[in-house]
């Protein structure tokens, strides 16, 4: 089987943890790249607007002026979920997830993601300030880097803050992961602590700022548990013991993955 | 983010001055200028002007959203008779900067009698430090 890096690292910031899986094997080793192209968005579909204006998409797949979209998923048929291509069923998928890297043209468009569908995932001061596409900043220009877990529906928004009318283009670079979760807490504490090599572990942040119900509860289902939380590295033995308390769990060696023969 | 975006027009060969409608690869329509958004540096690596004699201006607003924008015109390129003239600015960019996305760059043009003259710039977005 393919491998490039061995163990993958999803931080949940929210949590002060990550999840850390073995990478049993990558599905695409060779083919990473999807040319999407145009958002999928109608001609004179209402769009929303900077400046407070009605203001409709002039073409398919395209950007009016100083206008923003919402909750965009990407449909695909032939597909386990017609109208989202990244999401697939935990039921019998929970052992694979995709790390998708996202440029979106003219790159100058932002991007930003709502996890799940419908919840703002950036704010400041705490959750004092939530930090949408149309606002001052909470987003990034161009490309934007995602884990798509089974079963959680990611909503991705794109604004055109410029006075041209464009027509958009997505290129997507993926790498579908089968993965597990390692058994050995002490493996678990090496590679969250840092004393693992970096050039065998990928280590990414989900971009949350907070777990919402629904995003709780389907990794709840999914691995049982909200991430391993991250250790102080002068107390090892602790953490190592909170590792394997959680691989013990009931709830772990019930959930999707376990079922899956992800957790051993 | 740095992206790198030709933008080209001509002028309509009926009058002698006005603004050029611009476009680039990625757009529906022509616009009449181009915003600068806010936090973004727009450079100006090239310019290349052909066709018919004329005077270009490359100019820019710091009120574009207002209804009688302040323009000032930042460059001047000219065509005493018909050809082409290129200027590369690799060494060193002309440099607009989007303080509060009310920036932007339009072109005009002047000639002595109507005729086709074409405009063509290579304009990068960036977000980034030099």
């Amino acid at each position: 089987m393919y491998k490039e890096e061995l163990y993958l690292v999803v931080d949940i910031p929210p949590e002060k943890s990550a999840y850390v899986f073995r990478i049993d094997t990558i599905w695409n080793p060779t083919y990473r790249l999807i040319n999407y192209g145009p958002l999928p968005i109608q001609a004179n579909q209402p769009l929303k607007s900077f400046t407070g204006t009605s203001v409709t998409a002039p073409a398919n797949g395209a950007l009016a002026p100083m206008s923003y979209i919402e909750g965009i998923e990407f449909p695909l048929q032939n597909v386990y979920n017609l109208s989202d291509m990244w999401d697939v069923p935990s039921s019998f998928l929970a052992n694979r997830l995709f790390v998708v890297e996202q440029t979106v043209t003219p790159e100058f468009l932002r991007v930003n993601a709502y996890i799940p569908i419908n919840t703002v995932q950036a704010s400041f001061q705490g959750n004092k300030l939530p930090l949408k596409i149309s606002d001052l900043w909470g987003w990034k220009r161009g490309k934007f880097v995602m884990t798509h877990f089974p079963d959680i529906l990611v909503g991705y928004n794109y604004a055109n803050d410029t006075s041209f009318p464009v027509y958009t283009s997505v290129i997507f670079k993926y790498w579908e992961y089968v993965v597990s979760i390692p058994s050995d807490p002490a493996i678990i504490f090496n590679i969250l602590a840092g004393f693992i090599p970096e050039k065998i572990v990928r280590r990414i942040a989900y971009p949350i700022v907070t777990l919402a119900p629904d995003l709780k509860n389907q990794l709840q289902r999914l691995y049982g548990f909200f991430g391993f939380p991250l250790p102080s590295i002068e107390r090892r033995a602790e953490y190592e013991r909170k590792y394997a308390e959680i691989l013990a769990s009931p709830l772990v060696r019930e959930s999707y993955l376990a079922r899956a023969g992800g957790i051993r | 983010m740095k992206y790198l975006f030709p933008v080209y027009g001509a002028t309509n060969g009926t009058a002698t001055s006005g603004t050029v409608p611009l476009s680039s690869h990625f757009t529906v329509s022509s616009v009449n200028y181009i915003s600068i958004p806010q936090g973004i540096k727009a450079k100006i690596w090239s310019v290349r002007i052909s066709g018919a004699a004329v005077n270009f201006q490359i100019q820019f607003t710091q009120n574009v959203n207002t209804s009688t924008p302040t323009w000032v015109t930042v460059e001047n390129i000219s065509l005493a008779s018909a050809g082409e003239v290129a200027i590369d600015k690799s060494r060193k960019p002309t440099v607009l900067e989007g303080k509060n996305g009310n920036e932007a760059i339009q072109i005009v043009w002047a000639q002595s009698t109507a005729a086709v003259s074409y405009i063509i710039l290579d304009i990068e977005f960036t977000d980034e430090d030099d």
